[in-house]
């Protein structure tokens, strides 16, 4: 599953699935979906936090990764692109939902912090994913964003039409919470 | 501190969840197997105006047969004259002044004649077996049926009220035994509640309020070489080729229509349409799902003819045309934030259409009516929609018409 991660992992077989998919070619597109379908399905549910939303955003991103294929040029990660097209995806949906409706209250404690910073390492992926949909959307998406895609509070601020100061609170409360749910668990 | 045991704190999140992979169901592939091979964007069935024509055509028909059904008992009777019964009751209690309320209603009742007891309240089929041996009705019966002849709703003239007089006074012909003067005492006029029959004339005016969907089956065809964007928007949203999507066009109008002739009639009015396209563009190098909106005011003209009239239903066709202003034009594009633009659109859409229609009488003057028919568009320099990529396209307009 390492494939894709850059373009030296590019074989010649995965080349040949991303040009005869560019062809329209349903056996290359159904090999490049074999490859990134369950990747990508992690990445729509740390977005969406329900199954069901996130297998309509995983078909919607396929169908746009496929009819923007031509648009990728060789150069880069393949999953890294095609990741974005992913999040982007999600975050269309959870916009047009509405579903990103921030609170300023920065008032809450963030002084909750892990006795065992290793206890996460403890979880599974699998705990972990349903502990980030547990989040409030609005900071389930400001916490995948800043964490796990590492995009700025400048980026994720303009990504979102928030403030910087919002995206901050927003990822601030989000990690106590995790932080909380970890100790409860462990 | 706090910093960087979250940092720390992150970095084990991002450890354990670069690599999570969690199967989908396979209903995603099949989904995106679907939409790949019918369009980028979730569709709409291809038949979807045959849903829309389905339920358009099944509340007609609820309609009419609640029409039908509700009206069957006046229907299985003969066709009762209240003009005539009215005249003739005056005739009969020498009342010209004509107020119901003080009709003797047992003398004018054939169960009086055998001797029963007055009934305060005659039901219509108590009356019944007296009109078919009054010639004089038949006549008026049969105009009333085919429409063709206006009656007056009241007799007001005392030669009409003398000639009814004397008609059901003729030898051989049972009359009510003359009673005058009778006691005026209020009893109930038998014909309250029986509106007079309104005979089927030709309104010289109607009023129409309508809706109408058309078709959006365009799969499999390809686009004119009409423009397939605004004029000048290729060079900002540009299509990336994917099959798009059509809504399925939908129009609200409202309109006059005039009788030129006793069967011909134009009609006119201010039709507002709404047309929506989605497809895979980009703009300024962002790529995504495009929205594309698009609203027309348009004034149609159409010729209407009348095939078949009926009491309670008509058949018609029509045929004109229509040109329409496109009022927005509108793009966007689904990102983060969203990618909205408009454009101007400069030009007519014009188009002529043809079909067949059939309006249903709910009332003395509201019909409801159902005109499926095909439109021809000419695309001209308008916006790419469905209009321009199925230039010919069924239409289903419902609508109600108020006749005057």
């Amino acid at each position: 599953m390492q494939l894709f991660k850059d373009k030296k992992h590019l074989n010649t077989r995965e080349t040949e699935w991303i040009e005869g998919a560019k062809r329209g070619e349903r056996r290359c597109q159904k090999a490049i979906y074999d490859l990134l379908s369950a990747k990508m399905f992690a990445v729509c549910l740390r977005y969406m936090g329900d199954r069901d939303v996130a297998e309509d955003i995983l078909q919607d991103g396929f169908v746009t990764l496929f009819s923007k294929l031509d648009s990728y040029s060789g150069e880069g990660s393949f999953e890294g692109w095609a990741r974005k097209i992913f999040v982007n995806t999600a975050l269309m949906s959870l916009r047009k939902k509405d579903a990103l409706k921030m609170s300023e209250d920065v008032s809450v404690a963030w002084n909750i912090t892990s006795d065992d910073p290793t206890a996460i390492q403890r979880i599974g992926y699998t705990d972990l994913l349903k502990m980030i949909a547990a989040l409030p959307p609005g900071f389930r998406t400001v916490f995948n964003m800043y964490v796990i895609e590492g995009y700025s509070h400048k980026e994720i601020a303009e990504a979102l039409g928030i403030s910087e100061t919002t995206s901050r609170s927003q990822l601030q409360r989000a990690r106590t919470l995790l932080q909380t749910k970890v100790k409860e668990k462990y | 501190m706090q910093d960087t045991e979250f940092k720390e704190f992150d970095r084990q999140l991002r450890s354990v969840l670069a690599d999570a992979e969690v199967k989908p169901s396979r209903r995603v592939w099949k989904g995106v197997s679907a939409r790949l091979a019918a369009g980028s964007a979730p569709v709409a069935s291809p038949w979807a105006w045959l849903k829309w024509a389905g339920v358009s055509l099944a509340a007609v028909a609820a309609v009419a047969a609640g029409i039908f059904f509700s009206n069957s008992t006046r229907t299985s009777i003969p066709t009762i004259n209240y003009n005539q019964s009215q005249a003739t009751m005056l005739a009969q209690t020498g009342d010209a002044a004509g107020a119901p309320t003080d009709v003797a209603v047992p003398a004018a009742v054939p169960a009086n004649e055998a001797g029963s007891a007055a009934p305060a309240e005659v039901s219509r089929t108590a009356v019944r077996p007296t009109l078919p041996q009054r010639p004089e009705s038949r006549p008026v019966e049969v105009a009333e049926v085919s429409g063709e002849q206006p009656i007056p709703e009241t007799v007001a003239s005392p030669e009409a009220e003398r000639q009814q007089e004397s008609t059901v006074s003729e030898p051989g012909q049972p009359t009510a035994p003359k009673a005058r003067p009778r006691a005026k005492q209020p009893v109930a006029d038998p014909f309250v509640g029986l509106e007079p029959e309104r005979t089927v004339t030709r309104p010289r005016i109607a009023i129409y309020a309508q809706g109408s969907v058309g078709s959006n089956d365009t799969y499999g065809r390809p686009a004119p070489p009409a423009a397939r964007m605004a004029p000048g928007v290729q060079d900002e949203f540009i299509d990336l080729g994917s099959t798009p999507t059509f809504g399925v066009p939908f129009t609200i109008g409202l309109g006059v229509r005039f009788y030129v002739a006793p069967r011909l009639s134009i009609g006119t009015g201010l039709d507002y349409s709404l047309l929506t396209r989605t497809f895979t563009g980009s703009y300024q190098g962002t790529s995504g799902t495009v929205s594309h909106t698009i609203q027309y005011l348009g004034v149609p003209v159409r010729l209407y003819y009348d095939i078949l009239t009926s009491e309670r239903i008509k058949f018609y066709a029509y045929g004109g045309g229509e040109g329409e202003f496109c009022l927005g034009n509108s793009y966007r594009l689904f990102g983060a934030p969203d990618i909205v633009r408009d454009y101007k659109v400069n030009g007519l859409l014009f188009s002529v259409g043809a079909g067949l229609g059939v309006e249903f009488r709910l009332g003395r003057t509201v019909g409801l009516y159902l005109d499926p028919g095909v439109n021809y568009y000419f695309p001209g320099n308008q916006p790419r929609s469905i209009r321009t990529d199925k230039p010919l396209l069924l239409n289903f307009d419902a609508g109600l018409r108020f006749n005057f």
